[in-house]
């Protein structure tokens, strides 16, 4: 995991190792993709071989909560491969869970 | 089971209804790889919005799943493979008269084309179906599970083979297929090779599926299990291309009205060999 988009430098559970890493979330694109890129990246699995994702999550829920149209001001968390994801209104964090 | 609700949200997205048209279209698994190509090449709504990677990943993590849950699709999560779920698992939700009543309730109507109407009573079903068949100019694909219906529908069904409707006819019953044979050469019959219809002793039934010119249904359930000695019949109407119910006929039929063709004896003389 060479390149991490952003690291985490701000918040103060941050660690200096991959501890965590925070993907922004861009104007196109789904936020669940994002979300998948970042567990993908952070657990160093292909996107496809992750369980999917709404197993775990309803990523409609997920699209439209956190999209550029709407005014995301609340957090929203939850476990998925053994990762802790929280989403933000411009970002996406993952760290272990079992942390 | 599969709950109802479910697998009506998922059949009003394009995108799901492409996945199960191309799925039905293979008859094999196939990688969603493969699908997630065709589907950008089909629907130029997604291709504008996705590109064709993006297409895999939501076939993956949402669509493929979904329609798993919903008992249209297996997916196979490991191997990232898809097939069709037997048709069969949908039929017993359409033969329930309360999933007709939310069917409908779900059609409001915008305007006139958007209309579903309802026909209750056997008399009236009948009448409905003789008019839809009378007005047909091209193409007839009529389903019957009753011999009394049948012989009603006779005169306009001979009418219509007389104006050169392109006439299709199934039913369950070997006798009716064998009379049919006898007294119209012109008419195709269907054998019906998936067991849609064929599940035995279970109430209500469709009596009757009519798609005149691919524009207009009627579908009727009857329901022989009451306690009353006549058998209630109740049906559904939708007339016009861009209608709800005609387009929802249309898409589950579709494949299967194409694929006439292969059964047809015309069809097969102009094979090459």
């Amino acid at each position: 995991m060479a390149e991490t988009p952003l690291t985490d430098g701000g918040f103060e559970d941050s660690r200096p190792d991959q501890s965590v890493i925070v993907f922004p979330l861009k104007e196109q694109g789904l936020t669940s993709h994002t979300v998948l890129r970042a567990v993908s990246e952070f657990t160093d699995t292909p996107i496809l071989d992750l369980p999917p994702l709404v197993d775990t999550i309803e990523v409609d829920f997920l699209d439209e909560m956190f999209s550029p149209d709407t005014d995301g001001s609340t957090d929203f968390s939850f476990k998925y491969y053994d990762c802790l994801v929280t989403v933000t209104a411009d970002t996406v964090r993952v760290s272990d869970a079992n942390k | 089971m599969v709950e109802e609700d479910e697998m009506l949200r998922v059949l009003s997205y394009p995108r799901n209804r492409a996945i199960l048209k191309l799925l039905n279209e293979e008859a094999r698994a196939i990688h969603i790889s493969k699908l997630a190509a065709q589907i950008v090449s089909q629907l130029p709504e997604t291709r504008q919005t996705q590109t064709t990677e993006e297409v895999r990943i939501s076939l993956h993590h949402r669509d493929l799943p979904k329609l798993d849950r919903a008992g249209l699709v297996k997916y196979n999560r490991e191997e990232n493979v898809a097939t069709l779920d037997h048709f069969g698992s949908v039929e017993p939700e359409w033969l329930d008269m309360e999933f007709f009543g939310e069917l409908l309730s779900r059609f409001q109507a915008t305007d006139d084309t958007d209309i579903v109407g309802v026909v209750e009573g056997r008399q009236d079903v009948a009448q409905s179906a003789q008019k839809l068949v009378t007005k047909t100019d091209e193409e007839l694909f009529i389903i019957i599970d009753d011999t009394e219906v049948f012989n009603k529908c006779f005169d306009s069904v001979h009418a219509a083979t007389e104006r050169d409707v392109d006439v299709t006819c199934g039913t369950r019953r070997a006798e009716l297929r064998d009379t049919v044979r006898q007294r119209f050469e012109d008419v195709t019959i269907w054998d019906p090779q998936l067991d849609w219809m064929n599940r035995p002793s279970r109430n209500p039934r469709i009596a009757r599926l009519i798609i005149s010119d691919r524009n207009e249904v009627l579908l009727s359930l009857r329901d022989e299990s009451g306690d009353s000695d006549t058998p209630t019949e109740f049906g559904i109407l939708g007339e016009g291309e861009d209608n709800p119910m005609v387009v929802l006929v249309r898409e589950l039929m579709g494949p299967r009205l194409d694929h006439l063709d292969y059964q047809s004896a015309d069809f097969r003389s102009q094979l090459p060999f």
